[in-house]
């Protein structure tokens, strides 16, 4: 068990380094990292299979190559913990990294930078079964990626350069929002993902299927998107959206998605 | 042989500080070491309450160096004249400043730290400002009643701070408010903050907001109860790309 500790002011010039790098199944609360660096790949909490970080703070975690604010291994939580100005100089970036069947839920992260082009900095990285809740990210490369089998629930993706949030296949995403983003809110990009009560507000695309997504779509709102609101192919599952419906408008399909421009 | 001994004897006793040292390696103080200028790192621990007539660089005890302890064990350290406030623990330039287990009453600012500094189990009463930390700090477990704020924030940290489990109950001001109550920098991880019964008379004033927390904030279980405001806008919570939940 670690609590309130700080790794403040630290850099190292050899070898990968971590702020804090704790054992197998471990308990990580109330600490913080701040202004640390290295010269080569750089963790600011390091939590192996099974740990849990409760009410952490990462912020200003600078690494040559790869760096994360907190890259956990399988099975761990992370909870009401904040990533803030996390930068790789080199490499990719993130605020979170996890492994399979991870949960960040109260977790914000903001401003994650990855300079060299083709490597992303991603907000929150999820393996397989991840889910994210109750969640911000703004100001990231890719806002929140998913692989399979996971869910993103009530969270926020903001401004993001690369995406909002992106998905291989069998996830759930619900009652989230995806606003500002580039070049698309959410992005299905595998198949049998089930999209409701979603909204995608002012992104180039709001809603995104790419060739072969079989994803189901119902109830989600896209508004002044500027390209598109909806652009899915033709296997996907969505329900008719309706556009423009206006004032005190009454839709009787239950399964109606809603595309709104000015 | 033995007039060496005798001198170094005699050196010894003559560099021992007037302020005794504790078993524990703490150094101890009492009423007689007041006001106080801590130079060097160490561990510092109240023997008795005391009430506090003289300053020095406006505050009672002034803290010029890095990773200094001060434990307020049960004791409270009071300034005598409530009509002439002056600054309670001052930090000046450094870092990791640690104060626990006590309380303060009448100051001006009761407590300045430098960065990655801790306020741990304090109250506090009739004071202007109730803390003022640097990035990295952590503040858990302070009560603070009667706070009267002029132009400075009643509490005012840094970046990437902590806190937790603070109460700040009956806050009056009628001139040079504040325009923030709390106040904190980026990627602040706030919870647990309970602020009651406050009256602010803010006529002509810019308006005044209870807490506003940097970009990146987390802030949940928020309560602010009976708060009177009469004069201009009030905003109860600012928060800048941040989750607040529970409020």
């Amino acid at each position: 068990m670690i609590s309130g500790c700080v790794v403040y002011d630290s850099s190292a010039s050899l070898g990968d380094s971590y702020g804090f790098q704790s054992g197998f199944d471990s308990t990580v609360a109330l600490s913080s990292v701040i202004r640390i660096g290295a010269l080569f790949e750089l963790q600011g909490f390091s939590l192996p299979f099974g740990s849990s970080l409760t009410d952490g703070i990462a912020f200003r975690v600078s690494g040559g190559q790869a760096t994360d604010g907190i890259h956990a291994g399988g099975s761990t939580m992370i909870r009401g913990t904040v990533a803030r100005r996390i930068s790789s100089g080199n490499n990719t970036a993130a605020g979170v990294r996890s492994s399979d069947d991870s949960v960040s839920r109260y977790v914000a992260v903001t401003d994650v930078q990855a300079p060299t082009v083709g490597q992303p900095a991603w907000g929150i990285a999820l393996e397989n079964r991840g889910q994210v809740i109750h969640s911000l990210v703004q100001d990231a490369g890719i806002g929140i990626r998913l692989m399979n089998d996971g869910a993103i629930m009530s969270s926020a993706t903001l401004s993001n350069s690369e995406g909002g949030a992106r998905m291989l296949d069998r996830n759930r995403v619900a009652d989230n929002l995806a606003r500002d983003n580039t070049p698309y809110g959410f992005l299905l990009a595998g198949q049998r993902n089930d999209i409701v009560d979603n909204a995608a507000v002012a992104n180039l695309t709001g809603f995104f299927a790419q060739a072969g997504d079989t994803s189901f779509l119902a109830r989600n709102t896209a508004i002044d998107n500027v390209v598109s609101n909806f652009a899915v192919v033709a296997t996907t599952r969505i329900g008719q959206p309706i556009a423009n419906p206006g004032a005190n408008f009454t839709v009787t399909n239950s399964w109606a998605n809603f595309s709104i421009t000015p | 042989m033995n007039r060496i001994f005798h001198i170094c004897l005699f050196l010894l006793i003559g560099a021992t500080p007037l302020i005794g040292m504790a078993n524990d390696g703490r150094i101890k103080l009492a009423a007689g070491d007041f006001p106080l200028t801590i130079s060097e790192s160490g561990s510092y621990v109240l023997v008795e309450s005391v009430e506090v007539t003289e300053s020095v660089a406006g505050a009672v005890i002034v803290v010029n160096a890095d990773h200094v302890t001060i434990d307020l064990n049960g004791h409270a350290l009071i300034w005598a004249d409530e009509h002439s406030m002056v600054d309670g623990i001052v930090q000046s330039g450094g870092v990791g400043l640690r104060v626990g287990n006590g309380s303060l009453h009448q100051f001006n600012r009761a407590i300045v730290a430098g960065a990655v500094s801790r306020l741990d189990h304090v109250r506090m009463n009739y004071v202007r400002q109730v803390v003022a930390a640097g990035e990295g700090s952590m503040i858990r477990q302070v009560q603070a009643f009667g706070i009267y704020p002029e132009t400075i924030p009643v509490i005012d940290l840094g970046d990437a701070c902590q806190i937790a489990d603070v109460q700040l109950f009956d806050i009056e001001s009628e001139f040079s408010l504040p325009p923030v109550l709390i106040q904190t920098g980026e990627a602040t991880r706030a919870q647990r903050l309970r602020v009651s019964v406050v009256e602010i008379i803010d006529v002509d004033g810019p308006g005044l907001s209870i807490a506003s927390f940097g970009a990146g904030s987390i802030v949940d279980e928020v309560e602010f109860v009976q708060i009177m405001h009469s004069g201009s806008t009030i905003t109860a919570i600012e928060i800048d790309r941040g989750i607040l939940a529970n409020a």
